[in-house]
């Protein structure tokens, strides 16, 4: 025997061995890309949070069949280039084969790429409507902003309300909420009478107010992602005759606590956290486990259950295997039930009413 | 490699907005803080150019070039009215415009959701696909642009600029037409400018108002600051370092419990101990 | 009788409250060094402003040669052979001694960006002669061993000859100077006064405007007294300084400010 066929061979036996025992503690590695700075960070941080806690649970348990699981986090400071640069380097670097994303812009940008390198990637916070569509590989656990319009514009048309005012933040969730439903009201059978903008922030609606009431609707859709206290407070000071509704973003839980909100309607995605849970989250963030938190923490514990069955399989633990175990699966049962007939989950969605301080559902799942 | 490679078109990307914001902020000492809009103005036409029409990457990229000349030339008129402090009330006004439009026209820009699908460039009727392709694109126009800029700041034109920015009086008084020279750097600066946000447009293949708002004209100006102002080696340098800034600070191990407080933290420091230590930049003299 | 070489006539300025040039007229000779001379706030620097175009007068007008100056743009008046230099230097503090005087070169190649883009090699030999003979310049002022240094790095006297040495690059043949002599050392001032003669032996018009009462007695062929913004007399600077007059006017005023 020659020395370099010795060594041949000794490669060889070497990467059978290491395919032989697959479970031998090779850990499994996926990524994150996340706004960590920048005006986004809070719910960046808030999301890193969540996926953090569900992997630390995994990993106390010993991993998945014997795997430690390791989620490497990129800053994209909700910027797309910077998404583009993190997206390349977990793929190209650690080859990771599932990414969690957050923020609409920078999964956009990382769709195209998450197609052509078979990479899963996992939405679980942003809501823009072209992310249902922008890649097979992009999966999102929370309907967009269209999906929760569609159910509100259905339970107004039911309950008689056809004439809308709308008022809307003016960026880029507040006027994809506002075109999503000036769009499907109409389609429903309703009218648009009166559109007004606010500044993200503000805290004086009143002017706004005095014009969208003058247009006398029997609904008012609000579109804002903060300043609800206020506007809750400016709505019973003026005493509206018309019913106020709108999405998720209204959920603000100081609004909710706040007795002048009584009679804001909103749909919900509905994901709540058990008490021990939170309690345990509490006690190592010193953090409330808010919405982006539990959401995430429910899309970890999801994509473990999928690489879970890729290994129970026996199949290498890559993007595409991840993809179709996922909709093999189809129906998870997490902290919500999920069901996933398209990219976009299909999720409880219920109408609550705002009632002295409490969130009270009204139509479940806008039935 | 496809980290790298997109590492570095990006980074060449931005060396030629750096080059534009350096023309005008560094030469020239007109403070705009409006060049990602005219960046975002140019990537807006080719996405339009190639998602629409037939029409193909050069000639959109010749178009975007051209509609961001006179733009540029349009957003700059306001500093040979008023100067200095001025004129950055001014720019940032333009910024805010911008973005307004970039946000609102629904039709034009696809809003604030962005312009997702934008194919990527053709040259000579290739597709430019892979990285490595497009890093030879990129690096053959920020190359041109370089080479560009060390032509012009080594010619009687840079000299007449970095004068202007001493000193206009005295440069009319030396019997110079001011306004036009003003005017043809802010048409050189809106050029790369166009140039740059096409290229952009076509690599990322998404676009949203995010990448062309007041924060990015202000990453673009810390570029200039860090790698240095008025030299090219820093309009080169800034815009690699500064890029790779958030890429190695999420290399840095940090408790998940403070760690956006902590990247914060480090960025802003960063800056401010380098701007202390270090006014001139890496590579350039103090602004 | 052919026109006067400068004729200024009946240039009025108003200032808010204040008439700075009131009914100004006066004419300066060809090949002369006229001293500009007056209190403070008569209205000097004004009209140097008002001559080479940075002011709009209300009213008058100015004649270069026969031809109307007034209203013109500064570059078209440069362009015609007025240039001027300023009390406070305005000089270009971060580039060299030698790039200050070649910014001052009209109808450079290379000076607009598509020439400086397109014809690199035409524009680096353009630049090569003009280089030369922006040496030759500071040669002639005595600054050529300056020529690299940075403008900041020169002393005061040496930036005072440096704005001398700007206006020769524009070869306009009628040099405005204001206050050229002002805080310069003895012997700086003897350089300056040797450098001024030069100057006019060589071709060139002056129009200086000088507080020290013996540089002027020393440089001027003329002199004009300018007061409250009108000129007050004109003459040989014997007949002005003897003028008892003029002298209570003059040092009643300046005195404190500007001794002998």
């Amino acid at each position: 025997m020659t020395r370099s066929s010795t060594m041949r061979a000794a490669v060889v036996l070497a990467g059978l061995a290491s395919a032989a025992t697959p479970a031998l503690a090779k850990d499994i590695q996926l990524g994150a890309i996340l706004p960590l700075t920048g005006p986004g960070a809070v719910v960046g941080t808030q999301e890193e949070r969540g996926i953090q806690f569900a992997t630390d649970q995994i990993n106390a348990k010993g991993g998945i069949d014997g795997h430690k699981i390791v989620v490497q986090f990129e800053d994209n400071q909700a910027k797309p280039d910077q998404a583009v640069l993190s997206f390349n380097k977990l793929v190209d670097l650690q080859g990771v084969p599932a990414i969690f994303t957050g923020y609409s812009g920078p999964t956009l940008a990382i769709a195209p790429l998450a197609t052509r390198k078979k990479v899963l990637l996992i939405n679980a916070g942003a809501q823009s409507d072209k992310l249902a569509t922008a890649s097979p590989y992009l999966v999102n656990t929370l309907p967009t902003t269209q999906d929760e319009v569609a159910i509100m514009s259905k339970y107004l048309i039911a309950h008689g309300k056809k004439k809308a005012a709308v008022l809307y933040e003016n960026d880029a969730a507040g006027i994809g909420g506002r075109d999503d439903f000036v769009r499907l009201f109409k389609k429903d059978g309703g009218t648009i009478l009166a559109q007004e903008p606010a500044q993200f922030g503000q805290t004086d609606y009143r002017p706004a107010l005095l014009k969208l009431s003058a247009a006398k609707p029997d609904v008012l859709f609000v579109v804002i992602t903060a300043g609800m206290v206020p506007l809750a407070d400016q709505l019973a000071q003026m005493k509206v005759p018309y019913l106020v509704a709108g999405t998720s973003f209204m959920a603000d839980p100081a609004a909710i606590a706040d007795p002048n909100s009584t009679g804001l309607i909103h749909t919900q995605v509905h994901i709540d956290a058990p008490a021990d849970l939170a309690s345990a989250f509490h006690a190592k963030f010193n953090a409330d486990m808010d919405f982006f938190a539990r959401q995430y923490y429910n899309a970890a514990q999801i994509t473990f259950t999928v690489i879970k069955k890729v290994l129970d399989e026996k199949k290498p633990v890559t993007g595409s295997n991840l993809r179709t175990a996922l909709f093999q699966i189809r129906h998870f049962q997490g902290l919500i039930p999920m069901d996933f007939a398209t990219n976009t989950a299909v999720v409880p969605v219920d109408i609550n009413r705002m009632e002295h301080g409490k969130d009270v559902t009204i139509s479940a799942n806008g039935k | 490699m496809d980290f790298l490679l997109s590492y570095l078109v990006l980074a060449e990307i931005y060396v030629l907005l750096g080059l534009s914001t350096n023309l005008l902020v560094g030469i020239v000492g007109i403070f705009s803080v409006s060049q990602a809009a005219v960046f975002g103005v140019g990537a807006y036409i080719v996405a339009f150019f190639l998602m629409n029409t037939s029409v193909s990457f050069l000639p959109a990229l010749a178009v975007a070039a051209i509609c961001c000349v006179v733009l540029n030339i349009v957003v700059t008129l306001p500093s040979l009215r008023v100067s200095g402090d001025y004129f950055v009330v001014t720019s940032f006004g333009i910024q805010l415009l911008a973005t307004a439009v970039f946000t609102n026209w629904t039709g034009g820009t696809g809003g604030a959701n962005g312009l997702p699908g934008i194919p990527p460039p053709d040259v000579f009727g290739i597709q430019l696909a892979s990285n490595a392709q497009l890093a030879l694109l990129t690096s053959i126009m920020a190359g041109l642009g370089c080479i560009a800029f060390w032509l012009l700041m080594r010619a009687p034109f840079g000299r007449l600029l970095r004068a202007i920015r001493e000193d206009e009086l005295a440069v009319a008084a030396a019997g110079k037409n001011v306004l036009r020279a003003k005017v043809s750097a802010a048409a050189l600066a809106g050029a790369f400018a166009g140039v740059s946000g096409g290229l952009y447009a076509t690599f990322l293949s998404f676009i949203d108002p995010s990448s062309f708002d007041l924060d990015a004209s202000i990453l673009l100006l810390t570029m200039v600051v860090v790698g240095g102002a008025r030299t090219l080696a820093g309009s080169i340098l800034g815009p690699f370092v500064l890029l790779a800034l958030p890429q190695l600070l999420s290399l840095v191990e940090i408790p998940t419990t403070i760690a956006a407080a902590a990247r914060q933290l480090v960025y802003g420091l960063l800056l401010i101990v380098f701007m202390l230590f270090r006014p001139q930049g890496l590579l350039g003299e103090k602004l | 009788m052919s026109a006067p070489y400068l004729h200024v006539s009946g240039i009025n300025k108003r200032f808010g409250g204040l008439q700075a040039l009131n009914d100004c007229s006066f004419t300066i000779r060809e090949g002369a060094i006229t001293c500009l001379v007056g209190p403070n706030g008569a209205g000097k620097t004004t009209i140097f402003n008002a001559i080479t175009g940075f002011l709009r007068p209300d009213s008058g007008q100015v004649e270069f040669r026969g031809r109307r100056i007034s209203g013109l743009s500064p570059q078209t008046i440069v362009a015609a052979g007025i240039a001027r230099s300023f009390q406070n230097l305005r000089l270009f503090a971060e580039i060299s001694a030698l790039d200050n005087v070649l910014v001052g070169m009209r109808g450079q190649f290379g000076e607009e960006p598509l020439s400086a883009l397109f014809r690199p090699l035409k524009t680096a030999h353009a630049q090569a002669a003009r280089r030369i003979t922006g040496r030759e310049i500071l040669d002639q002022v005595g600054l050529l061993a300056q020529a690299d240094t940075l403008v900041r790095n020169l002393s005061y006297g040496e930036q005072k000859l440096l704005t001398i040495a700007r206006l020769l690059a524009t070869k306009a043949d009628l040099l405005l100077l204001d206050e050229p002599a002002s805080g310069l050392s003895a012997g700086a001032l003897a350089a300056l006064m040797a450098l001024l003669r030069r100057l006019q032996s060589a071709g060139k018009t002056l129009l200086v405007v000088e507080h020290n009462t013996r540089v002027v007695q020393q440089i001027a062929d003329d002199v004009l007294f300018l007061h409250q913004g009108h000129l007050m007399a004109q003459g040989t600077p014997e007949a002005i300084m003897a003028d008892p007059a003029l002298a209570e006017i003059y040092f009643g005023g300046a005195l404190q400010d500007h001794g002998p």
